[in-house]
């Protein structure tokens, strides 16, 4: 039932992503990042005996842990490089913010002469 | 396609029309060669007295960075004799402060010297900070009053000092003089990261060789308002943190700088 739900899950996700590329609200380099994340998240609720054999190699008591700890990971990865998109942009914004405020100033004075 | 040249700065390229352009203002605007930076915000109460003073000390230039003011603080500096940039939108007083040095940068002058719009600086002490500026280039002077403030700013300093591992005494004074080089590296687009002027841009400073010295200054009480940074206490909660945070990212950065220059 858990292989069941997460293709579900895992597809819908699939699906969506794919409407946010053909509809322009998602670049397709994010779509690609977003699509791994979704591809991993597929495989640990299809492939559980995977994930019973690494737990157990690994150590690990409770094998669904792991693949709750392996997609948290790919999230949190995916969180940073959001935010680290975003820092960019950000300083790119401040950046040309302050040039449009400089050249505004140059033009004010200069129709002023 | 024809391309223009890169310029020398290795930045995108200018096509002559943009440098006649500067040329031109340039000759039209810069009087002096050392330009006073102000950034402002909300502050009509003062800045018509504040920059007539500065002029009254010069000779100077002076521009005044409004940050998107809600009342006529662009107005009245112009009046005053200012040549004023605003901003399109809020961006925060070291960002202000930035958009200055670009500008006295982009207009070629040898010395810009920042200081606060509410009347804690005092005019008569800007050529203190000039003149403390060595001939040898690469160099930031800090009008520093270490008496000013609270037991609890003085905390709050030492615990700065403490995780970034910087030694200055005063290092949120907002009134400094950079020379060239400094004006260049603080006007750089990796500036632009900063929230505020202290610990991030002073430890740039240190990686980048810029030798920063004091030099003291009287500091007068704000001639309005509150300050820009701690207005409330969450906004202090916030600095504290964001400030400690990154000195200690940065602190490594810091020492290697310094063992490679020994």
């Amino acid at each position: 039932m858990t292989a069941v739900i997460t293709s579900i899950f895992g597809l819908s996700l699939a699906a969506v992503l794919i409407y946010l590329i053909r509809k322009d609200y998602l670049y397709i380099a994010n779509g690609l990042q977003w699509l791994i994340v979704i591809a991993v998240l597929c495989f640990a609720g299809l492939a559980p005996l995977v994930f019973d054999r690494l737990a157990a190699t690994l150590g690990i008591s409770y094998p669904p842990i792991l693949a709750v700890m392996v997609g948290f990971g790919l999230i949190t990865i995916k969180c940073f490089m959001l935010d680290i998109a975003n820092t960019k942009l950000r300083m790119r914004y401040i950046d040309l913010t302050q040039k449009v405020a400089i050249l505004e100033a140059d033009i004010i004075r200069l129709s002023a002469r | 396609m024809k391309f223009s040249a890169p310029n020398a700065r290795g930045g995108p390229p200018e096509d002559s029309a943009h440098g006649a352009l500067v040329t031109t203002i340039r000759h039209d605007w810069r009087l002096h060669n050392i330009l006073v930076v102000i950034p402002a915000l909300n502050e009509a109460d003062s800045i018509s007295s504040i920059v007539e003073e500065i002029i009254a000390a010069g000779p100077y230039d002076v521009v005044v960075v409004d940050d998107n003011s809600g009342d006529a603080t662009a107005v009245l500096a112009m009046g005053a004799g200012a040549h004023v940039i605003r901003l399109p939108h809020h961006l925060g007083s070291w960002r202000a402060t930035q958009t200055g040095i670009k500008y006295a940068k982009r207009l070629g002058y040898d010395v810009a010297v920042t200081l606060d719009a509410d009347g804690q600086h005092k005019p008569a002490d800007i050529v203190k900070l000039t003149s403390a500026l060595s001939t040898n280039s690469g160099h930031l002077v800090i009008g520093a009053c270490t008496e000013r403030g609270s037991a609890a700013r003085r905390v709050a300093w030492r615990m700065l000092r403490a995780t970034s591992g910087i030694h200055y005494g005063d290092i949120t004074s907002g009134f400094r003089a950079l020379d060239r080089q400094a004006i260049s590296l603080l006007s750089s687009s990796a500036a632009v990261i900063y929230d505020y002027q202290d610990v991030g841009v002073l430890l740039m400073c240190d990686k980048a060789g810029i030798t920063v010295t004091e030099v003291p200054v009287e500091m007068l009480h704000r001639k309005n308002g509150k300050s820009r940074i701690f207005h409330s206490w969450p906004a202090v909660l916030t600095y504290m943190l964001t400030t400690l945070l990154l000195g200690v990212a940065k602190r490594n950065n810091t020492r290697k700088a310094r063992n490679r220059g020994r």
